[in-house]
């Protein structure tokens, strides 16, 4: 049976949000194709995952032209910075259920 | 990935943390160009100015030392077309960036406020102070040894600069420029990528 881990936060708790997230956490900014790269999304999927954390307020996308073409440029806010935190000191506790 | 795939366990959690969140390194390497460039130029310069002044009659050789504002200039240049190229920039790249440019700033002032007052013969220990500090704490940025070491170098080669009081002070900042730009540059340039941080 599949476990529920209801207290986890929903915007984390997905493979490429998360990804994406841990990705940016040790960089300053990275640019789409950086982060399709390395995540192996597809590029629609990845635009929409991208969309839906800066709507959570947890990433800031800006865009540049590049020799005529645009360009997506993605980096953690102080408030992606706090939850990423708070997801993994929850996911902690899971691991280590006795220690508060 | 596929679509909003929600993670199964928490096991699958820490897998892709631990997997990307250290994916992003930074390339130590890259920061070698300006080390080398600028080694070999102020060594150049510095060489120059004491061969014209040892071995000509040439008045107002230290004009030379004005290809210094071309050395600026390629290496913003360079640091740009660098910058644009990168897929990501880090926080230890920014840190690493303002340390030289604040340097660059605190130099221009005080190369202006040394002329003003005609103290000319403290320039060159005066930058080699300030260049020491600044590889200094590229070094500890960057966790790399030789260019603490270089920089001590710097330090102790510049005051040594300062009481010699002929052309041959010259000698001792282009030597100082090697111990702490040069050799640390190639060693740099030749360090293996596993070992970025």
């Amino acid at each position: 049976m599949m476990k529920t881990y209801k207290d986890l936060d929903p915007v984390l708790h997905s493979q490429l949000r998360l990804a994406i997230v841990s990705l940016l956490m040790n960089v300053k900014e990275a640019r789409f194709s950086f982060i399709k790269e390395k995540t192996g999304a597809t590029a629609g999927n990845l635009s929409v995952q991208i969309k839906k954390l800066k709507d959570a307020g947890y990433i800031d996308v800006r865009k540049r032209f590049k020799k005529n073409y645009p360009e997506t440029l993605c980096r953690i806010t102080g408030r992606g910075q706090v939850k990423f935190e708070q997801y993994v000191k929850a996911i902690e506790k899971y691991l280590k259920p006795g220690k508060s | 990935m596929e679509t909003e795939k929600n993670i199964s366990n928490i096991e699958e959690s820490l897998e892709i943390i631990n997997k990307m969140i250290f994916t992003a390194k930074v390339n130590i390497k890259g920061g070698s160009f300006y080390f080398l460039f600028w080694g070999w130029l102020i060594i150049l310069i510095s060489l120059g100015v004491f061969s014209l002044e040892k071995f000509t009659n040439m008045m107002n050789s230290e004009v030379l030392w004005s290809l210094t504002f071309v050395g600026v200039i390629v290496s913003g240049i360079y640091g740009y077309k660098k910058e644009k190229k990168e897929k990501f920039t880090t926080y230890t790249g920014n840190i690493y960036m303002w340390v030289w440019l604040g340097f660059l700033i605190v130099v221009a002032g005080l190369i202006f406020i040394i002329i003003y007052d005609k103290a000319y013969t403290l320039i060159g220990p005066v930058i080699l102070l300030l260049a020491g500090y600044a590889t200094l704490l590229s070094g500890i940025i960057i966790k790399f040894k030789p260019l603490i070491i270089g920089a001590l170098f710097m330090w102790t080669l510049g005051i040594t600069a300062f009481f010699i009081h002929n052309e041959y002070a010259l000698i001792v900042e282009a030597f100082a420029v090697l111990c702490g730009y040069l050799i640390p540059g190639y060693m740099l340039k030749n360090k293996k990528d596993d070992e970025n941080i």
